[in-house]
């Protein structure tokens, strides 16, 4: 498989198979779609791991990504420098985590991070504020949020310290029998 | 030197969490910082004699328990074992904005956790390792070093110990298993049929009609495999060797296709076809004359291997499918799991996202209503007229379906007289039992869907669950009925003297329905689709176009699976059938549902129903079919004049002649 490619060494694609949910093929294809972006920027001959990065700009055209309200967070998530700018090996590591394959367990510590829009390790109030501000849009009033966040703090929050902790998260998103299909983006 | 890496490990995940929970401090992060520190604690020594150190960065406070590594390899791979890496991901952030650097990672703050985590995987077989590297919450960057330097040390590792505690050879089988298994792996992803057209769906649409989809793309591999392993070792020896049939010939109109006779009884498509004798005479019925190629023990085998081969399959995917689920559990009332779960990420199109923002917000609303003045108790007249409402459309649904029955029953058994009486020439009659039994299963379920809609259930979920065991219960009756009339007219001789051939028969009763089943799929989603789209937004004045019923189209499926397995010991070729008919049923069910539908107004529980399809399928249908073939090949005596078997009083015989 891939030997008639040019982009990636051999090892290079078996680390990462070792590290990811992708076959060589769709590492291949990924940086075909990573190239499609900047075709002038991405080099086609990616053996010597080039330094590469593209900005959260031009990421968030791609159509897997370009309506999802928390587009943004999940490229701040990824990124090395927290600014939304991908490499390629963030770009991978994005679309790996949320592949079909990754398990539950990665999941919601990712979603944790993505909703942690503060980013002090923790939900707390206006970070589930934040979130349900962007699930709906402008639909609902300022007070009907806060109402809702008040809410899913008291449900979720076991320790009682005001905002949700990992493990808190990790509970509540264990009984959700869809979270492993509706987080996931098809690449 | 591997062994005493792991004496030193002495970490265990899960009594860390029970240790944690017991001592009820609500402050796991100290629990996960005092995991850290012992972690230092056991390794300086050795981490400082193998210079992997750079410089110890936290003081060395706490003292703790051992745990054997034997305990926390079983712990570790409990679903609370990422409580560990829970610590990396809780803390990466709070550490993070006092560095400039990297965002994702603390590695530069925890050195000594990722020497921990090195000899954590030097611990385990190499498929073991990359399972757990790829499910560690780093970044891909950090996961390629540690991956270097673990598989530095391993290789170091292996050429520098002469009496290594581990022998070669198991590591070497081990080695060979995963790369196989990644081999197959990746064959049978490079085969994605569909990926384009399955990602404008799921774009479109969501999980939940995205799951249909794919599960007709799984039946579709069942079926190939199936064909793969009948058609070498059955077909294609029949065909090299041409039986000598009746010397007669028939003549081919277009409706052969359709009725499975004519020309196409002594075909390839049918039992009747494969024999492997050569110089038999219409008439005469002679012993079997034993080829080079023994077709009756090839016929067997194939036969029950393909069966078995799909049932591991099958299996498999049922145990897949459980792992992935959770318990079905009540979210309803629940809003923090609606907050954080309910956004499908798949969907890419802006319209269907604004669609669902409003369902969310939609749903978020009522169920603040009904947090602030809770749910609405019900009256005791309400609760009885409910009551009585739901026995009701219970007592129609079962009328319904044994009216249903005992009017297949008996005309299946009458069958003569009243085809006699409506056609007369011709084999067109054939046709009427099986349009029928399709006119049942497609008219039926309409009427279920108007009782559902009378008794107005409140929870979605519920509605969708009463609708699946109702179309469920009615095509296991069909079938049931089917299957028995043709047993009890075979054991009673009924096709002794019309049909001398009966496996034949019953291979082209099989192929009618399957015909049938596909004529009656393609009309009702062509017309039938089109008209209630039409009939919602123009009669009822809807602004939304329908809702694509994803449950009632996966049963359909099922029971077109079921039949192709039933059929495949009388029609070998039905597989290769069922294959065409699932190509051409994507197609079509897409374009239908581009153009009439739209997504789903509630959450539809994917991984639930998935579950629950694939137990269905494994279930009533292939077990039920394999049942059946089981016992034809067992108790049935074959019919003497036509098929491999012919001189034999039970298939199951074929290997003990000689």
């Amino acid at each position: 498989m891939g030997n008639k490619q040019s982009t990636f060494r051999d090892d290079q694609l078996d680390e990462y198979q070792d590290c990811t949910f992708f076959t060589s093929k769709e590492i291949l294809r990924l940086h075909g779609r990573f190239r499609d972006l900047a075709p002038n920027v991405v080099p086609l001959d990616y053996t010597n791991n080039p330094d590469v990065t593209l900005p959260s700009s031009l990421i968030i055209t791609m159509p897997e990504l370009k309506e999802n309200p928390f587009r943004y967070r999940i490229l701040e998530t990824f990124s090395e420098d927290g600014e939304g700018n991908l490499t390629f090996y963030d770009f991978v590591d994005l679309f790996s985590v949320l592949s079909e394959t990754a398990p539950l367990d990665l999941k919601i510590i990712y979603a944790f991070r993505i909703y942690d829009f503060n980013r002090d390790g923790f939900l707390c109030l206006e970070d589930v504020e934040e979130t349900v501000h962007r699930l709906t849009g402008e639909e609902l009033r300022v007070e009907e949020r806060r109402l809702v966040a008040r809410r899913v703090m008291e449900e979720a929050d076991l320790d009682g310290d005001g905002k949700l902790s990992l493990i808190d998260f990790q509970n509540m998103i264990s009984r959700a029998p869809d979270f492993i299909s509706t987080f996931h983006i098809r690449i | 030197m591997a062994c005493s890496v792991d004496s030193t490990l002495d970490i265990c995940q899960a009594e860390q969490d029970s240790e944690c929970s017991m001592e009820d401090e609500n402050d796991t992060s100290s629990c996960m910082d005092n995991d850290f520190e012992t972690v230092e604690m056991d390794f300086v020594g050795h981490l400082i004699k193998h210079n992997w150190v750079d410089e110890p960065t936290e003081k060395i406070t706490l003292t703790r328990k051992r745990w054997s590594a034997a305990t926390q390899r079983v712990l570790s791979s409990m679903p609370s074992r990422s409580v560990e890496w829970t610590g990396v991901a809780a803390h990466s952030s709070p550490r993070v904005q006092s560095q400039a650097s990297s965002n994702r990672d603390i590695d530069k703050d925890r050195v000594p956790q990722r020497k921990h985590l090195l000899a954590t995987l030097q611990a385990r077989s190499v498929a073991e390792c990359a399972r757990m590297l790829r499910s560690l919450p780093l970044s891909l960057k950090k996961k390629r070093e540690v991956r270097a330097q673990f598989s530095c040390e391993r290789g170091r590792q292996e050429t520098s110990t002469k009496d290594s505690t581990r022998s070669h050879f198991p590591s070497w089988l081990g080695k060979r298993l995963s790369g196989a298994q990644q081999g197959v792996q990746s064959l049978l992803n490079s085969v994605q049929l569909w990926h384009e057209a399955l990602k404008q769906v799921s774009g479109r649409f969501g999980t939940g009609v995205l799951s249909y989809f794919l599960f007709l793309r799984t039946l579709l591999l069942y079926n190939f495999i199936l064909s793969m392993i009948t058609i070498p070792f059955l077909v294609l020896p029949q065909v090299t060797r041409p039986s000598h049939g009746s010397s007669n010939k028939i003549s081919f109109t277009g409706l052969e296709i359709l009725t499975g006779t004519g020309v196409l009884t002594n075909s390839l498509m049918f039992y009747g076809y494969y024999n492997y004798t050569d110089g038999w005479r219409p008439g005469k019925t002679e012993a079997y004359i034993k080829g080079t190629y023994n077709i009756r023990l090839a016929y067997i085998l194939t036969i029950g291997i393909g069966l078995f081969v799909t049932c591991i399959m099958l299996i498999y995917s049922v145990f897949k499918t459980l792992g992935t689920s959770s318990p079905m559990s009540v979210s309803h009332g629940n809003l923090a799991l609606k907050v954080f779960s309910s956004w499908d990420f798949k969907i890419s199109k802006k319209v269907y996202v604004q669609q669902l923002s409003e369902n969310i917000c939609t749903h978020l609303k009522v169920m603040l209503c009904e947090l602030h003045s809770g749910i609405p108790k019900r009256r005791l007249m309400t609760r009885l007229i409910w009551l009585v409402l739901h026995c009701t459309a219970w007592a129609i649904c079962l009328t319904c379906i044994f009216c249903c029955v005992l009017g297949i029953y008996r005309f299946s058994h009458d069958r003569k007289q009243f085809s006699m009486n409506l056609i007369s020439e011709g084999d067109t009659h054939w046709l009427i039992l099986p349009l029928l039994v399709c006119g049942v299963n497609h008219l039926i379920p309409c009427v279920f869907n108007m009782l559902a809609w009378m008794e107005s259930y409140d929870s979605f979920n519920l509605r969708i669950y009463i609708a699946i065991i109702r179309n469920l219960f009615l095509k296991v009756s069909m079938l049931g009925v089917l299957c028995y009339h043709w047993l009890d007219s075979i054991a009673a001789g009924k096709y002794g003297t019309n049909n001398e051939c009966w496996e034949t028969f019953v291979g082209q009763e099989l192929y009618r329905f399957l015909l049938m089943d596909f004529l009656f799929s393609v009309l009702d989603t062509i017309f039938g689709n089109f008209l209630w789209s039409v009939f919602t937004r123009k009669i009822l004045r809807r602004k939304r176009k329908p809702v694509f019923d994803i449950a009632l189209n996966v049963l359909e499926l099922i029971y077109g699976q079921t039949l192709a397995w039933l059929g495949i010991l009388f029609s070998p070729l039905l597989p290769t059938l069922q294959i065409v008919k699932l190509f051409l049923l994507f197609y079509l069910k897409r374009a239908s549902l581009m153009m009439n539908y739209q997504g789903p107004l509630k959450p539809w529980r994917a991984t639930q129903m998935t579950t629950i399809f694939i137990s269905i399928l494994c279930f009533p249908s292939f077990l039920g079919a394999t049942a059946c073939i089981t016992y034809t090949m067992w108790r049935l005596k074959p019919s003497a004049t036509c098929g491999p078997f012919r001189t034999l009083s039970s298939m199951f015989l074929a290997g003990s002649r000689r």
